[in-house]
């Protein structure tokens, strides 16, 4: 008997002629010991779904079904009493985000308690009893300590074990996990992911939703895959993964950046032709790719009439010299030369220290960042990688170390602790009244954020966003050649120019991270900060940013410094890696080299915690 | 098992407010809305052009008529010594209001400057400030303000001071922490990242973001500082008789409450009817902007 059986579950919102359609003819069966996983982008009615197998359709929907049973009874015409026993006690529920899903206020004991009494009706000791059993049943490190202690002193991973924990109180035959280790480094999420393993094997059955086939690879014996609603393909795990029939299930395993140690670093050859292959997934305004590298500085040439500041044509000057000495220069694959021996770097960074209060956040970090070149800064969070990217920006200063700017000029000026950019300064930022930051660091450095639409004025439009940016390099000028500006470069990172008059608020996430790397790379800077621009991002808009990232390198001559915790992304952008824990530069070399032969244990471990499609 | 499916559920809930079907609250509110939003602008009719909608004299005494209730040539009735209440309440309309926007003005301006002041200012400036606040907004505000008229004296001037100088503390308040939010916000650092200037910064894309609350407290605040003004004016201290103003028509109309009820009513009922369309406007004007983000 199967613990679930769906059929044709069809969940629609709005009534009347606005009717809108969130699933469309799911279905699928749960055997004990078995993992079904829905796997789709957002709107794909993976959530939904899975909140329908509760009772749960949120206000204004309107749920069908040609066959709901569950645990062997029909479920279709239950009342809302009568699907309180089934949610905890046949199906347990693992929210979405472990981060917030637990309340701060209340300790996991008492948080388990309250699960354990609704589920069982058990009081008393008879409830600690319970809930210790369940958190060694979660693989809770020292469970006996964690009852008593609140969510804010425990970390993701054992926040999502509590949560599992919970779901598990009335020993349910189903658990329902969405997106359970989306927040989650990855060596915990490959730690979650094998509890989800050991539960399977104990009989449990399964159902995962998740945006990311390679995380369901490990667990699923079945996958569903969505889109828009409806089913586009399911099958075993192995067909499905192995030999995808559907076009869009293709273009999703092509997205996801495929971690292959041994492929080394960086896959494609620079410069390189724009990719034409944008069907499928894009679900976004169509992209307008630019032509080849040289064409494509042509037209930009075009867009700047009143170009004719000599820092301008000086500095689009250099960086066609820089990315010739990329392209003919050594390989990709050399060490970064600290001696700046055969191509000199664009800024090293030595012995940067920073603390926060006693804590010590980055502890002695050096590397170098080459123009045209791509580094990659990996680590798990705390690990130190968004304050040593700020550093370099200017955001916040060191406590010790310098970071040394070698622009176009060879100069090398040094900037020693103290030359931090204002900003409106939060607590442990830099100072309200700092001196300004060099020249270099406030226009040579730009910074591109996770969450795009938090660096835009929101009483702004994208044209106004772009355009302040404008202003900065071409003073104040005539309204028709801003337009003209505004355009070209929304165009140039593949967005129609009518999105000028719109607000970020109403693009889409992919949208907004073109219109923020449009405004980063309007001031012509030589190093680009990104710091997990695609990570908030589906894998399929994600691909297409990644590819938008390389034609403008290859195009700007302009450095990367990319920082990310997904291995994957980082393999597939990177030219050299670094990777940071806990403020300590473990390793740092060339991408190839790194991946295939990490000298550091720590680099290893990360690299097998990597979940991998078969 | 057949192919047919079967309705599970159906909600119906917030969710048809959203998809356009307005519900029956959603109907009621319009209509409370409109309708204080229309008495606003007839109370600026009044204040601005009194002689378009009545024809009486505010000061023209009928000693035959004292305490007349109402009728047709006297729609609200007679005060105590035979002037048309409706006229009074009318030609009163631009004093009263005048002391609450005046309050409201002065208040705003203070207030938003101390605010962005106490927001961004370096930390012993900002203690000052808010030192200096926090004593402020420990008093009632008309006992404030009525010590400040014991200080400078009464007269309308010195109570819309007064007034607004009382209620300067909460307007600081919702400044600044409006303020400290925005300072922390990704798109201000984004904004010096950019390389702008600080004064740019501050002036393009700090102060318009922290200063959208205003126009809601100022609102929320207009009701409560003319309702101050009348209650000054009730104890003398504001607009003083015979000129029309609707706090001293209710302190003169109260001794003959008994004989006259309305006299003391209505002025009592125009005032009431402002301070609610104006919390409900300020509180509507509140939602749309939260609404935005």
């Amino acid at each position: 008997m199967s613990l679930l059986s769906l059929r044709d579950l069809r969940v629609s919102f709005g009534r009347g002629g606005r009717e809108t359609a969130a699933v469309a003819g799911i279905g699928f069966d749960l055997e004990p010991g078995r993992c079904v996983a829905l796997v789709g982008e957002s709107g794909s009615g993976k959530s939904v779904t899975a909140r329908s197998l509760l009772g749960l359709h949120g206000p204004g929907a309107r749920v069908e079904a040609g066959r709901l049973d569950v645990a062997g009874q029909d479920a279709r015409r239950y009342s809302d009493r009568q699907w309180r026993p089934v949610r905890g006690t046949e199906i347990g529920y693992i929210l979405q985000d472990a981060l917030v899903s637990l309340d701060p206020l209340r300790t996991i004991g008492q948080e388990l308690g309250e699960a354990v009494t609704a589920t069982t009706g058990l009081r008393g000791p008879a409830v600690r009893e319970r809930a210790l059993e369940l958190l060694a049943r979660a693989r809770m490190p020292e469970p006996e300590r964690r009852l008593d202690e609140y969510p804010a002193q425990l970390s993701g991973g054992l926040r999502q074990r509590a949560l599992i924990a919970s779901a598990l109180a009335g020993d349910p035959g189903v658990l329902i996990a969405d997106e359970p280790t989306t927040a989650l480094d990855v060596s915990v999420q490959k730690e979650i992911l094998e509890l989800f393993g050991e539960l399977k094997d104990t009989g449990l059955g399964l159902l995962l939703i998740s945006h990311d086939l390679a995380v369901v690879a490990r667990l699923a014996d079945e996958i569903l895959v969505l889109r828009g609603g409806e089913v586009v393909e399911s099958g075993p795990a192995a067909d499905v993964l192995g030999s995808p029939q559907h076009a869009y299930t293709r273009t999703l395993l092509d997205a996801v950046p495929r971690f292959d140690p041994a492929a080394g670093g960086r896959p494609v050859a620079r410069p390189r032709a724009a990719t034409g292959d944008r069907t499928g997934g894009d679900t976004e305004a169509p992209a307008h790719v630019n032509g080849a590298p040289g064409t494509a500085r042509g037209n930009v040439g075009e867009a700047l009439p009143g170009d004719d500041a000599a820092g301008i044509d000086r500095q689009a000057g250099s960086a066609g010299v820089l990315a010739a000495q990329v392209a003919s220069g050594p390989g990709h694959g050399e060490a970064p030369r600290p001696d700046g021996a055969t191509e000199r770097p664009l800024l090293s960074v030595e012995g940067i220290e920073k603390r926060f209060g006693a804590r010590p956040v980055l502890r002695g970090v050096g590397l170098q960042l080459y123009p045209g070149r791509t580094l990659g800064l990996v680590g798990e969070s705390g690990s130190g990688k968004t304050t040593l990217s700020r550093i370099i920006a200017g955001y916040e200063r060191p406590d010790a170390g310098s970071i040394r700017w070698h622009g176009a000029d060879g100069s090398g000026r040094a900037d020693g602790p103290g030359g931090a950019r204002s900003t409106g300064g939060a607590r442990g930022t830099s100072k309200v009244g700092g001196s300004a930051a060099p020249d270099w660091q406030r226009r040579g450095v730009q910074f591109v954020y996770q969450d795009p639409l938090s660096s835009f004025d929101p009483r702004f439009t994208i044209g106004r966003t772009l355009g302040e940016a404008l202003s900065l390099v071409h003073g104040r000028r005539p309204r028709r050649e801003r337009k003209a500006e505004i355009t070209s470069w929304l165009e140039r990172v593949g967005l129609d120019g009518g999105l000028a008059g719109r607000r970020a608020l109403t693009l889409s996430g992919g949208q907004r991270q073109r219109v923020a790397i449009a405004r980063a790379l309007a001031l012509q800077p030589r190093l680009l900060i990104l710091d997990e621009p695609v990570s908030a991002l589906d894998v399929s808009v994600q691909r297409q940013i990644l590819e938008l990232l390389d034609e403008l390198q290859a195009e700007t001559g302009v450095a990367y410094l990319f920082v990310s915790h997904d291995l994957g992304v980082v393999q597939r952008m990177s030219d050299d890696i670094a990777v940071l824990r806990d403020g300590e530069l473990r390793e740092y070399g060339p991408a190839g080299q790194v991946l295939a032969r990490p000298a550091d244990a720590y680099t290893r471990t990360l690299i097998d915690a990597v979940p991998r499609l078969p | 098992m057949s192919a047919a499916t079967t309705l599970i559920g159906e909600t119906r809930g917030p969710a048809r407010r959203r998809t356009g079907v307005i519900g029956a609250g959603a109907i009621t509110e319009r209509i409370i809305l409109v309708a204080c939003l229309g008495l606003l602008g007839l109370f600026a009719v009044f204040a601005l052009w009194p002689s378009l909608l009545t024809w009486q004299d505010p000061f023209a005494a009928d000693r035959s008529l004292i305490l007349a209730p109402p009728s047709l040539t006297h729609p609200l009735g007679t005060d105590e010594i035979g002037r048309d209440v409706y006229t009074r309440i009318v030609y009163g309309t631009r004093s009263t209001l005048a002391l609450g926007v005046g309050a409201v003005l002065i208040s705003l301006t203070l207030g938003t400057v101390a605010g962005l002041l106490a927001g961004l200012a370096p930390r012993w400036v900002s203690m000052i400030v808010m030192r200096g606040n926090d004593i402020g907004a420990a008093f009632p505000e008309l006992l404030l303000a009525i010590l400040i008229i014991a200080l400078f004296g009464g007269g309308p001037v010195n109570a819309a001071i007064a007034i607004g100088i009382a209620g300067i503390p909460y307007y600081v308040r919702v400044i600044r922490a409006e303020t400290l939010k925005i300072r922390r916000a990704t798109f201000i650092e984004a904004a010096h990242g950019l390389g702008l200037s600080r004064t740019t910064v501050l002036v393009r894309h700090l102060a318009p973001n922290a200063l959208r609350p205003v126009v809601v407290i100022a609102t929320l605040g207009l009701g409560g500082a003319t309702l101050a003004g009348a209650g000054l004016s009730f104890l003398g201290l504001g607009t003083a008789p015979p000129a029309p103003e609707w706090g001293s028509m209710l302190s003169n109309a109260r001794s003959f409450l008994g004989l006259g009820w309305w006299a003391a009513v209505f002025p009592g009922l125009a005032l009431t009817l402002f301070v609610a369309s104006t919390t409900i406007v300020g509180r509507r004007i509140q939602k749309s902007l939260e609404g935005r983000r």
